[in-house]
């Protein structure tokens, strides 16, 4: 038993090179991450929520529990791997949240920005892009996102969102069907 | 084509869709802030290579095994070492793991035992297990000078330890193995009969009281210092007088080394206030090794002849060197039976071999020391003794 105990410990201790760090290193890691990956991951809560504001937040949401894990001392190998699995289970959570709301109601949130943070240009050119795939279902959304857009493998996508490598290539493959017809392109 | 340029643009323009600066430049303060205010309580350990975060749960169950063989190797070692010492238990004298057996597992044995009396057992123990070896070598007909040195060496040996602890001891309920450690030497005194040099002289390791109980103490063995002073200054004498005679046929390293060492024992010598017993008798423990070197090498160069009564080198033959010495033949090359007529032990397929019976090797055992045993020369061999 004890020999078990030991074994285990020492696969946990020299499996993976370890590094050290205290909170400014820590911290400077965590705002690499942020400029790394920032934009990523808001395009990824785009996708999720259409809504620039609410993505954003989303974003920083993402940001704030990857630091939380940091700080625990987990197991950090692919800080991207990790984030995208922090923002689709928080778009989970938020779609379980979400309330039916009035048309006027999302149009007032959601389509047109109440604060300032971009401007209504670049609003209207993100709805646009949104707007062709906008009813597509989510999962097909967010297959074409992170294939075409973040370049990652159906693999790695499979892991993030929890599917097998097999389902994210066939849903892949529709979805880019679907997105050609929107975009007027007959096959 | 135009489709797929069309798909493409559409990707790039998706990929343009970033954080404005004035929300990536809040939304990075918001976050050093809350790191700040979530700060890391010391230091934080982050495994560092490029897997995957999700692909660490994904390991089976017998992965486990797969890095962590540190503990197995551990489990082996012990299994091995065990095993060799273990192995080493029923070794006899000329065996490779007899050194094992003598050095290791004993050695062992005694440093786990605490006390005098403890000690006194284990040693009676071990002279006894001598005996046994030295019995079951004599009945496979395998009792060879080597064996029956090494194991007098070793009974010498043990009996050293057990006259230590006696004394240290001073309690009769010791006197038990006292008897036993006897009557086993004595058996070992029957046993290598046709070779008086390898006996054990009993009257100088303890005596054996009018009720056959092992009585010793330094006081009632003891050499007097005066006696002790004459028997030093004997040997001194004889071996000077070997070296200086024989000067011309020694090579000049070994003169020298040996005039050096017969000088520096001389002053010694010299030097004994016989007043004070103990410094006296550390000088004549000094000087004994020293003699002893001496003795040591010159029994290697030519063949010794040895006073009976002193034990000391009066002549030396250096046109017979002593083909044979004790490592020799304790690598096993050749195997000569000290006591036995087995003509099959005593190969004649090896021309050479037949001088080589003539050497017999012996351990001078010179009674200088303080507990009256005193192996000379930590071992020194000499050859050519006539028995």
């Amino acid at each position: 038993m004890c020999l078990l105990w030991y074994t285990i410990q020492v696969r946990v201790r020299y499996t993976v090179p370890h590094r050290y760090m205290k909170q400014g290193d820590l911290q400077q890691e965590f705002s690499d991450t942020f400029a790394t990956y920032g934009d990523a991951i808001f395009r990824f809560c785009m996708v999720k929520v259409s809504n620039v504001e609410l993505a954003e937040d989303m974003t920083q949401e993402v940001f704030m529990r990857f630091w939380q894990y940091l700080r625990a001392g987990n197991e950090m190998t692919n800080p991207r791997a990790l984030l995208y699995t922090i923002a689709n289970n928080l778009a989970k959570d938020w779609y379980k949240k979400k309330k039916p709301v009035a048309l006027d109601e999302q149009l007032a949130v959601g389509k047109e920005p109440i604060a300032p943070t971009a401007s209504p240009e670049v609003v209207a050119a993100y709805q646009e892009i949104l707007d062709t795939i906008g009813d597509m279902e989510e999962r097909d959304k967010q297959v074409l996102l992170l294939k075409h857009v973040e370049g990652l493998a159906p693999q790695d996508i499979a892991t993030m969102i929890g599917e097998t490598a097999n389902a994210v290539s066939v849903r892949l493959n529709r979805a880019t069907k679907r997105l050609q017809q929107r975009l007027h392109i007959n096959i | 084509m135009k489709d797929n340029r069309d798909t493409t643009e559409y990707f790039k323009e998706w990929q343009n869709m970033k954080l404005s600066e004035t929300s990536r430049a809040r939304i990075h303060e918001e976050l050093m802030e809350y790191a700040d205010f979530h700060a890391v309580n010391e230091s934080v350990s982050l495994a560092t290579d490029g897997r995957s975060i999700e692909q660490a749960p994904h390991r089976g169950a017998l992965s486990v095994f797969k890095f962590s063989f540190m503990p197995y190797l551990v489990l082996i070692a012990i299994v091995i070492g065990g095993g060799t010492s273990y192995a080493a238990a029923g070794a006899l004298p000329g065996d490779v793991l007899y050194p094992i057996k003598t050095e290791v597992n004993e050695s062992v044995k005694s440093a786990f035992t605490f006390g005098a009396e403890a000690e006194v057992a284990l040693q009676a123990e071990l002279v006894a297990e001598r005996l046994r070896e030295a019995e079951e070598l004599e009945a496979e007909g395998r009792l060879t000078s080597a064996a029956a040195t090494t194991i007098a060496t070793n009974l010498r040996r043990h009996t050293a330890a057990a006259e230590a602890a006696l004394q240290a001891s001073e309690e009769s309920d010791t006197r038990t193995f006292g008897a036993i450690i006897t009557a086993n030497l004595e058996r070992f005194n029957q046993l290598v009969i046709n070779d008086a040099s390898l006996a054990i002289d009993l009257s100088m390791i303890g005596r054996t009281g009018a009720d056959g109980s092992f009585t010793t103490s330094l006081a009632t063995q003891e050499i007097a210092v005066s006696e002790l002073q004459a028997m030093t200054t004997a040997r001194l004498n004889s071996l000077t007088n070997v070296v200086t005679t024989k000067q011309a046929e020694l090579s000049a390293e070994a003169y020298a080394e040996f005039k050096t060492k017969l000088d520096t024992a001389s002053e010694l010598s010299a030097d004994v206030d016989v007043a004070t017993e103990a410094d006296a008798r550390a000088a004549f423990n000094t000087i004994a090794e020293l003699l002893g070197d001496v003795e040591a090498k010159l029994s290697t160069l030519g063949t010794v002849k040895i006073d009976e009564n002193s034990g000391a080198i009066v002549d030396i033959d250096f046109s017979r060197v002593p083909a044979l010495r004790i490592e020799d033949e304790m690598r096993g090359d050749v195997t000569i039976t000290a006591t036995s007529d087995d003509s099959e032990s005593v190969d004649s397929e090896d021309e050479t071999a037949d001088p080589l019976l003539e050497a017999d090797t012996s351990i001078d055992i010179n009674s200088s020391g303080p507990g009256g045993i005193n192996i000379e020369g930590s071992g020194a061999v000499r050859s050519g003794l006539s028995l």
